[in-house]
């Protein structure tokens, strides 16, 4: 084998090392990028514990909030306008569940808190336009900075999932319905403030 | 020579078209699935697209792996929109509630056994100092306001005196349900008042006000027994054990805790100090029922939240003993003297 051929075998070797390396980098490099795009983003969590993220189907609409109500014309009188299409829809959906309740339901979230869920009876709900969503033994006063934030905030979402199930699959149109989370305004606030 | 010249330029071409290839079709948007509306796919278009994306992506990581020096590399994670699972305890609704008390956090509840059916107060037959007495003295000069309440939404009116005293001190000028002044916005209302929605335990219509850029309506109750009888339907929907107006001790603690919001559990962490833990059962061991509870278990309970939404440990202070007088506590006191 002459000099020259063995040059050129040299030189074509380390061009095809140099084009791996670079290949090899090109395609660690999109891999990562695409990494950073597609993975949810998980908040702080205790040490020790896999953070899971509950995610509501996007198609799943998480009910109408009150405030979405339009008011009365003061010539017409005040407060909530009882005559608009957000209240007249949302009664018909709560009529298609009255006889059905109360629903109730208790599980374990999967961060390990003890959650108890109930849509009380028809005829306690605060008014026929408004369905209650009970989502007891959470703490929604906890703060943000707390280690045990996201365990809470994890189990109500588990829970609002299974109640928009529930409430799919007895055929409520869940644009349409006007739910309240509690009786209190930090529970309405932080419910509504997760459920985002 | 000229052959083996050829063969590694044909070589280096390969490698390269493979790679740019390879890459391009990684990036390939989502399968077209002849729909009209633009923007759409269908669950065949997706789940050949994802099937598509798997495969690739775990050719290149091979390649990737062959070349690179690190073991470490970072897998890609797709994101899942599935339920991620929970374990039921009970999926039943209506009547099916055989099984949501006791639970594994909970011995059991024969250790506070309910002695009269018809006691949901379950009143053990404790003694009650005189401060404790004196306090609740005002809730039984309204006792005529309670029963037209109970009248209305059938809570005994004890228990509607008890909250009263936990909110409001039995103050005729402060709600039951919040303890605010009457008359004044109560924002746990949320909006939900009208002029054309009028009654008893109706909250009336006040105003509006701008929260985070939205008009939110505000309201009131202008009289201590709309309030009273509003205070009762809403501890009725805090009864999960039964449905409605509790009718067993159990029913009635668990209302009260929800009533007030499971944040002041004492166990759990919550309260370092409160060492009658773990609870009897669920509520037992919250400080708005239980205060003052001249008992070995609640005669010491402590403030979880030092100021309203702020934790005491947050603050970096130690959970303050709570002086207010829980509502089931009132309640006994009150039924007590009437005996």
């Amino acid at each position: 084998m002459s000099n020259k051929l063995l040059y050129l075998i040299i030189a074509s070797l380390i061009l095809l090392l140099v084009s791996l390396v670079v290949f090899s980098n090109l395609i660690r490099g999109y891999l990562e990028n695409k990494n950073s795009t597609s993975v949810v983003s998980p908040s702080p969590v205790p040490s020790g514990i896999i953070p899971t993220a509950v995610i509501l189907p996007d198609d799943l609409v998480k009910g109408l909030s009150i405030h979405n109500v339009p008011t009365l014309n003061p010539t017409e009188g005040m407060g909530l306008d009882l005559n608009s299409p957000e209240i007249k829809n949302s009664i018909a959906q709560i009529e298609k569940i009255k006889d059905k309740l109360p629903y109730k339901k208790s599980f374990t979230s999967t961060r390990g808190l003890e959650v108890d869920v109930l849509i009380p009876s028809y005829d306690i709900l605060i008014n026929k336009w408004t369905l209650n969503v009970e989502v007891f033994l959470l703490d929604y006063a906890i703060s943000e900075s707390s280690p045990e934030y996201e365990k809470d905030k994890q189990a109500f979402l588990e829970a609002a999932r299974d109640v928009f199930y529930w409430l799919k699959s007895n055929g409520v149109n869940t644009e349409q319905i006007i739910i309240q989370w509690g009786d209190r305004e930090f529970i309405q606030t932080r419910a509504e403030e997760w459920l985002r | 020579m000229k052959r083996i010249k050829h063969w590694i330029i044909i070589f280096l071409l390969l490698v390269f078209v493979t790679g740019v290839n390879a890459i391009e079709t990684y990036d390939r948007p989502l399968i077209d699935d002849g729909s009209d509306s633009p923007g759409t796919s269908t669950k065949l278009a997706e789940d050949a697209q994802s099937s598509q994306e798997t495969t690739l992506k775990e050719m290149l990581e091979k390649i990737y792996n062959l070349f690179s020096p690190r073991s470490n590399n970072l897998k890609p994670i797709i994101p899942t929109r599935s339920p991620s699972p929970t374990s039921t305890v009970n999926t039943g609704n209506n009547q099916n509630n055989d099984n949501l008390l006791p639970t594994g956090a909970y011995p059991s509840i024969t250790y506070f056994p309910q002695k009269d059916s018809t006691d949901i107060l379950n009143d053990p037959g404790l003694t009650y100092d005189n401060k404790l007495v004196a306090d609740v003295q005002a809730c039984l000069q309204n006792r005529s306001l309670y029963e037209t309440a109970e009248r209305h939404n059938g809570i005994p009116w004890v228990i509607l005196a008890g909250i009263h005293n936990t909110e409001g001190n039995c103050n005729l000028n402060q709600s039951v349900i919040s303890g605010r002044k009457i008359g004044e916005w109560e924002p746990d209302l949320n909006g939900q008042c009208s002029t054309q929605d009028t009654g008893p335990g109706k909250p009336k219509f006040i105003g509006y006000t701008i929260v985070n850029g939205k008009t939110v309506t505000k309201c009131a109750f202008d009289n201590p027994l709309d309030s009273a009888i509003y205070a009762g339907v809403v501890l009725k929907r805090k009864n999960l054990i039964g449905d409605g107006a509790p009718k067993t001790h159990e029913e009635l603690v668990y209302a009260l805790a929800g009533y007030n919001g499971w944040g002041n559990v004492n166990c759990g962490g919550n309260a370092p100090k409160y060492t009658a833990c773990p609870p009897y059962f669920k509520g037992e061991d919250h400080v708005a029922p239980w205060n003052l509870m001249p008992d070995n278990r609640h005669a010491k309970m402590y403030k979880v939240y030092c100021q309203d939404g702020i934790p005491c440990v947050d603050l970096g202070l130690e959970p303050e003993l709570s002086l207010n007088m829980g509502s089931l506590t009132g309640a006994r006191i009150i039924k007590k003297l009437l005996q």
